[in-house]
């Protein structure tokens, strides 16, 4: 006769009642070690889990762990304070939210920090959502625009301005598009996107066209560049997926008390992206198919346009949501086969560039895109965000004169394993103490409220910060670095501007179903910093991409001026470098019609440098 | 004088001290001496019967009283028309105390059943394991299924109800417990029968694919660990999904002190290498990975994996190349060993090689976010899918995921105790 309780003598009653006394005993002595150790295994393991309620302890318990790869700062603590609406910032965007978490209003609005009026003190206009279908918008929620006041106040100039965006707004950006020295915002959206026009007089003219609407699409994010050497500023458009605004997609979740909401994007179509170049007359002509784009549709959330191959020509980096990022290079390989044409031919070399997969070979959630050269190698990396589950994405530049190629380098950098429990949005590569290191700064927030489901997974996250020390290995310092990055909220766009202009960088965040907020920077003591504002003269009057070196750091600090970047924002057409102790620097510019600038003495502050010029003017606040 | 018998045989008939020699009560306290003499005796005749019944009737499990047994043995017998046998009776109260929540007595009365009685046996080792599984007692539970498994492959019938639940119920516990290797094989069985759905085509043609790294998954594994906390496929379990959720510096640790327990465990080395990686950390990875036995086609794949990227990370991308090749020969759509592929193609200067694998890549990372989307009804997703695995040259799995676009998925069956 088989004895299966030999599996598990414990359960025998024969065991047991031979054995009762010293069995008793025994449990007995044990309860009172085991409870303790079961204990202390319960709470390690515990926090394997985050929940909403847990987040902040499953950080605390990282860092003890010692999962935070450096908890002793280098450098002084990064702090950070959020300011609303008490100095009059006091936007709140409306998403038409009803709990269904259609897709259209999950994905938050945009934010564009921009000079209007060119007094040197950047301004604000924030994107806002409408009563959906967007054909029965009354204009009650329109964009807002912020007027800084040197920074005294925000004055909501929205009516003044004349610049009344309506419909169902996301992305913008901002760019002087009529090189008069004023610049001009255009406004992706769900339906026809907008293009308004800066007078120059604290108002703005919506210029409308067929092109300039890009079609009844949803338009995601956008970037200004010249992208046909033409010194014309083009407009690259990011378009989503096809949904409907009248009837939309919803999927069956049996979410208690609603039962469907809005289906995931893997359940839609993508859309083709829109290149729409500048006719030289103030109008222009979409070119998608010419370009070659329009074959592609993908599912865009990030576009960033910078000169990633180091060639003086610009690339197209294009963030796709679940799939395939692509890296729109008008050169093969890198190698220039033909001067630039009125019309650029592209090819994708996401795939060869190891720019459209993680090293794994995953698509991922692909939503904001930051650029900087973190490792100071001179080239210009990029870091992506993504989605639950999904570690970001650190992609180191290590292209050679004949080819675009990158490096995911997220798990050296610590970059990964902070992000798994996180949805990231929009994103900033600043240097928040003016050391000299790029430092990253990323708003956070789930698009489902899924705390219903077993798993628990957060719905509103704490925004992160990480300082970049310079070794490689970044470090999440954002338990150290004030209220706002203790707050759980729906972070979504991030435009980073020096709003008061002490030297240090501050941001503006969008959230959903909370205040927006300006974060600034109040990081003590922060090294000296040389702001640039570039000014073309034979090429774009706002020169996207325009390359600065400070060549005489060590080592070599570079940056460019990029169109686009972050998620559905803008930040300002400034450079900030950070210098540490030094009291100035030297400079090389290349300006994207391929001419060369030397600076050989700029110092630290707030300058304008023009094309040919080889000095700077000071910006006096 | 009187004497008063002390003590009484078992039997309570005869006085052991004096062997019945005692002189009897004076008849004057006849009376008295009567009740006192009968009362011990009718005490010991009734000790003494309840010892008798006692000792030739069943061994009654704890907390079961003989009127229990009794009425099981009458429920029994009023079911099956016969008188109950000792084992249908055990099986009554199993169930019983199973409906009533009283699952240590349940358990106790299913291991007092013979598995290889002819009637009763495998049916009770099945309603064990189910029971111990719903109890968070993985191991057990796994052993249950694993042993009816067996009894099926060595021809002994099960019922086709046993037999899927058993394989879902090991499919579900090996899931957990993210041993890939071990599920592969319950899901091909599940497939041969023609048994499986969509969800266990899923994971069993694209397990590299699904996410493991869920919060269900690892309290699971937490509750199991509770009980049974010297399991080491539950230790290992729980090291992996504290890296999956980037807690890698603890992650790491654990998995040392476990390799150093027992370092020819492959699946902790696989584990503890996969940790590194993510951390970066290539001086224990090479510790590690020096003590490894030469490859096999049985080893965790995910070892295999990090074997592949061990060589490309010392820049022997000849060798990477064979490790990433042996590891899609078992799973086909492992798309960090064809993105490695790619960039070894790339390094040894074989473009064309690069750019068929780069294609291919490009296909798993659509099938990846599509087979999200392949769930029952949603047949265009499904034939999407189909089309990706002809891409890939995996015509099984083509025809298989044609065959669920054409017919409705049957439903999982989950274990539950509703019994007869």
């Amino acid at each position: 006769m088989v004895n299966l309780d030999k599996r598990n003598p414990v359960w025998s009653g024969e065991f047991v009642r031979q054995h009762w006394v010293w069995g008793c005993l025994l449990c007995l002595a044990l309860l009172g070690c085991g409870q303790s150790s079961e204990q202390s295994t319960t709470t390690d393991r515990a926090s394997s889990a985050p929940t909403a309620a847990e987040d902040v302890i499953a950080v605390q318990s990282r860092v003890a762990a010692g999962d935070v790869s450096e908890s002793v700062l280098s450098g002084p603590a990064f702090r950070f304070r959020a300011e609303g609406a008490e100095k009059g910032f006091d936007f709140l965007r409306y998403d038409d939210a009803h709990g269904q978490e259609r897709i259209l209003e999950v994905m938050g609005g945009g934010a564009a920090a921009f000079d209007v009026d060119a007094d040197g003190w950047l301004d604000i206009w924030m994107s806002n959502g409408c009563r959906l279908p967007v054909a029965q918008d009354t204009g009650e929620t329109p964009g807002r625009l912020y007027r800084n006041d040197r920074f005294e106040t925000w004055k909501d100039c929205s009516e003044s301005s004349g610049l009344v965006q309506t419909g169902f707004a996301f992305g913008c950006a901002a760019g002087d598009l009529n090189e008069d020295g004023f610049e001009d915002l255009y406004i992706a959206a769900y339906g026809p996107n907008q293009l308004w026009i800066n007078n120059g007089d604290g108002t703005f003219l919506q210029i409308v066209g067929e092109a300039i609407a890009a079609g009844q699409e949803w338009s995601s994010s956008v970037a200004f560049g010249d992208l046909n050497a033409d010194q014309t500023l083009d407009i690259f458009v990011g378009t989503y997926v096809e949904e409907s605004d009248t009837n939309p997609r919803l999927c069956n979740v049996g979410k208690p008390g609603i039962g469907a909401i809005g289906c995931p994007p893997a359940h839609f179509a993508g859309l083709a992206d829109r290149l729409l170049l500048a006719d030289g007359a103030g109008g222009f002509y979409d070119q998608s198919e010419q370009a070659g784009i329009s074959r592609a549709a993908g599912k865009t959330l990030g576009v960033l346009i910078a000169d990633l191959g180091g060639d003086a020509r610009p690339e197209v980096y294009v963030a796709n949501d679940g799939e395939a990022n692509a890296l729109w290079s008008q050169s093969t390989s890198g190698l220039q086969t033909e001067p630039a044409s009125p019309v650029p031919k592209v090819e994708d070399m996401g795939l060869v560039s190891s720019t459209a997969f993680n090293e794994q070979g995953f698509a991922q959630g692909s939503m904001g895109i930051a650029s900087a050269d973190f490792d100071r190698n001179g080239g210009l990396d990029m870091f992506l965000t993504h989605f639950y589950g999904e570690s970001n994405t650190l992609y180191e530049n290590v292209s050679t004169e004949t080819m675009i190629l990158f490096r995911d380098r997220t798990r050296a950098s610590g970059l990964g394993a902070p992000s798994l429990s996180r949805v990231g949005f929009g994103v900033a590569s600043i240097d928040i103490d003016n050391n000299g290191w790029v430092d990253l700064v990323v708003a956070n927030g789930h698009t489902n409220d899924l705390m219903w489901t077993p798993e628990k997974i957060p719905y509103r996250m704490q925004a992160q910060v990480f300082r970049n020390p310079g070794h490689g290995r970044f470090s999440d310092v954002s338990l150290e670095a004030g209220e706002y990055f203790q707050t759980p909220l729906l972070g979504r766009a991030l435009a980073e501007a020096d709003f008061n202009r002490d030297g240090r960088l501050d941001m503006v965040i969008s959230h959903q179903q909370d205040g927006s907020v300006v974060l600034m920077n109040e990081t003590s003591p922060a090294g000296n910093s040389l702001v640039l504002r570039l000014i073309g003269r034979r090429c774009t009057r706002t020169p996207i991409p325009a390359r600065v070196t400070l060549s005489d750091a060590k080592p070599i600090q570079m940056d460019q001026l990029v169109g686009g970047g972050s998620y559905q924002a803008c930040s300002a057409n400034e450079l900030h470098f950070g210098l540490g102790d030094r009291q100035g620097a030297k400079l090389t510019v290349q300006w994207p019609d391929g001419s060369v600038d030397d600076v050989p003495k700029v110092s630290k502050g707030w300058r304008i440098l023009r094309q040919g010029e080889q000095s700077c003017w000071s910006i006096p606040f | 004088m009187r004497f008063v018998h002390k003590k009484f045989d078992r039997r309570g008939l005869r006085c052991v001290c004096c062997k019945g020699t005692h002189a009897p009560v004076p008849a004057a306290s006849g009376k008295v001496s009567a009740v006192l003499l009968a009362a011990p005796l009718s005490v010991c005749l009734l000790a003494g019967t309840a010892i008798l019944l006692r000792s030739s009737g069943p061994d009654l499990p704890p907390g079961v009283t003989a009127q229990a047994w009794s009425d099981a043995a009458a429920a029994s017998r009023r079911n099956r028309g016969v008188p109950a046998e000792d084992c249908d009776v055990l099986i009554t109260l199993a169930r019983q105390a199973s409906r009533a929540g009283r699952t240590k007595q349940a358990l106790d009365c299913y291991s007092r059943i013979p598995p290889d009685h002819a009637r009763l046996g495998l049916q009770a080792v099945f309603e064990d394991a189910v029971l111990r599984l719903e109890c968070d007692l993985a191991a057990p539970a796994e052993y249950g299924f694993q042993y009816l498994l067996k009894q099926h492959q060595t021809g002994t019938v099960l019922s086709t109800r046993q037999l899927n639940v058993a394989r879902r119920s090991l499919s579900l516990l090996y899931g957990l417990q993210m041993r890939t290797e071990e599920r592969g094989e319950i899901l091909r069985r599940l497939m041969q029968d023609r048994y499986a759905d969509l969800h266990d085509a899923r994971y069993y043609y694209f397990p590299s694919l699904m996410i493991w790294q869920n919060a269900w998954g690892a309290e699971k594994v937490e509750s199991f660990l509770k009980l049974d906390p010297e399991n080491r496929d539950l230790q290992n379990a729980a090291a992996r999904y504290l890296t999956g959720f980037g807690k890698l510096s603890e992650s790491r640790r654990t998995l040392l002190d476990l390799v150093q327990t027992d370092g020819s465990d492959l699946r902790t080395c696989a584990w503890l290498l996969e940790c590194c990686y993510e951390l970066d950390d290539w001086d224990t990875f090479q510790s590690v990975v020096r003590t490894l036995p030469p490859v096999t086609d049985t080893e965790p794949v995910v070892l295999t994996l990090m074997r592949g990227e061990w060589e490309m990370h010392q820049r022997r991308w000849t060798a990477a190349e064979f490790f990433f090749e042996a590891l899609l020969k078992r799973d086909a759509a492992n798309s960090q060993a064809v993105m490695g592929l790619a960039k070894a193609m790339e390094n040894l200067g074989r473009i064309q090689e690069r750019d068929q694998f780069l294609k291919r890549s490009l296909i798993i990372a659509d099938l990846r976010v599509g087979l999200t989307a392949a769930v029952p009804g949603q047949i265009d997703a499904i034939k999407k899918v189909v089309a990706w695995c002809r891409e890939l040259q995996m015509q099984e799995a083509a025809m298989t995921f044609d065959f669920f676009a054409s017919v409705e998925s049957v439903p999982n069956e989950v274990p539950n105790l509703n019994f007869p």
